[in-house]
């Protein structure tokens, strides 16, 4: 909680900067975030001519039994306790946390205008996730909640195009790539087989998004 | 194959008719990054940089690194290795085109580390009778060498980007590390697979001038 109060100063702290007269804010909503039960809302702000930075903070409130119900059956939470040896499977899931997401864009061309055209970027992210779910005590008929932290993290780039419309809409759509790595705090090291869209996953990992935006 | 010669008369058709830079001020690009993005889809990030020689013909150089699962996550491959292409771009004098078709050789190593888990048995719960698996973790390690051509066409965007599709085939042979002889028997979707292959590529590069 601290954490996520921590960095919700920040993005605020930063409505404060002095704008030159051609700058520009846009506020962001990442719409593929939202069928994964997570809302990511990122503030991007010119630099100079050619560069601007966006900060994201990405909060998740998902569970099986709401909107990113298709998401979280796709995954597979199974482990193993080390000290009983025994593999739990966490079918019913509810996941909460935050995270945050920064990004240097470049826009691209000889005069960019920046803020709109195509940009080159690279991305970086940071999550956090509390999974807590029920199981079965291995050879009893009584279930218990398990709760397991998860660390995500993410270095990348992107290469995307953002359109202003009449000065107060921008839809912001990119594409591009990097390494995904997650590890959970009770284990060692980054997970291992995983497939390439479970939220767990470890590996290079392809990433697009669709942004849509107001214009500040 | 009478598809193939469809696509590469219609491809050589339009470049005919195309109006645009003339490629030869592409001798201002002083390079192009590239990323053949698809390749994330199994782990694996693939980029290079194409270097623009003289008499419309360059050099591609390209590093990759594996790391991840190929949509199948009982199985982890981790690895590296390295493209090289030689591209001549086609057509005579001095044509202008915003998108030059080009031939290249092309040259790959790869060496990847593939690790799979497999479930060697079942731990059925007395009292709720739920099984669990139990797994057991191999190993093994193969190189991959590549020789092929390809064929593609290159479209440039507004100066800023390039958006490049190929394709191909050449021969590939494959080799475990802890064997003198190629691989036999392998299904042709096997990264481990020896024989001649098919290659299409979607790459986009940001040009550097």
């Amino acid at each position: 909680m601290n954490k996520l109060i921590f960095i919700g100063l920040i993005f605020i702290a930063g409505l404060s900067f002095t704008q030159e007269e051609n700058s520009f804010t846009y506020y962001k909503w990442d719409l593929f975030r939202a069928a994964q039960g997570s809302i990511q809302i990122s503030r991007e702000q010119a630099l100079n001519n050619r560069y601007s930075f966006s900060f994201g903070l990405i909060g998740t409130y998902a569970s099986t039994r709401g909107l990113a119900k298709p998401y979280l059956k796709m995954q597979n939470f199974e482990y193993t306790e080390k000290s009983t040896n025994t593999i739990y499977t966490l079918s019913d899931v509810q996941a909460i946390g935050g995270g945050i997401n920064l990004q240097l864009r470049r826009y691209l061309g000889k005069k960019p205008t920046v803020g709109s055209g195509f940009y080159l970027t690279p991305e970086v992210f940071y999550r956090f996730l509390n999974l807590e779910s029920e199981v079965l005590i291995p050879k009893t008929t009584i279930n218990q909640i398990v709760n397991r932290n998860l660390k995500l993290g993410y270095l990348g780039y992107s290469i995307g195009y953002q359109k202003i419309y009449r000065e107060m809409l921008s839809i912001d759509s990119y594409v591009g790539g990097g390494f995904f790595m997650s590890k959970y705090a009770d284990q060692d090291g980054f997970t291992r087989f995983r497939n390439v869209y479970q939220i767990d996953y470890t590996g290079f990992y392809l990433n697009m998004g669709v942004l849509i935006g107001i214009v500040k | 194959m009478k598809k193939y010669l469809f696509i590469i008369l219609l491809a050589l058709s339009f470049s005919g008719f195309s109006q645009g830079i003339k490629y030869t001020k592409n001798d201002t690009i002083k390079y192009i990054v590239k990323n053949e993005i698809p390749r994330f889809f199994a782990g694996t990030f693939w980029t290079g940089v194409e270097f623009p020689l003289q008499n419309k013909k360059s050099i591609y150089l390209a590093g990759i690194a594996t790391y991840g699962s190929n949509f199948d996550s009982e199985k982890e491959l981790i690895g590296y290795g390295a493209e090289f292409q030689y591209r001549s771009y086609l057509g005579k004098g001095n044509f202008t085109t915003n998108f030059p078709i080009y031939m290249a050789a092309q040259l790959m190593y790869r060496h990847i580390d593939r690790f799979e888990r497999k479930v060697s048995s079942y731990n059925v719960d007395p009292v709720t009778f739920v099984s669990s698996p139990v797994y057991t973790e191999g190993k093994d390690a193969f190189n991959v060498y590549y020789a092929g051509l390809l064929i593609g066409c290159q479209v440039f965007v507004n100066q800023i980007f390039t958006v490049d599709l190929n394709f191909g085939g050449g021969l590939r042979l494959s080799q475990a590390t802890d064997s003198k002889s190629f691989t036999k028997y392998k299904n042709i979707s096997n990264l481990d697979y020896s024989g001649v292959v098919p290659r299409v590529g979607v790459v986009i590069g940001i040009i550097q001038h």
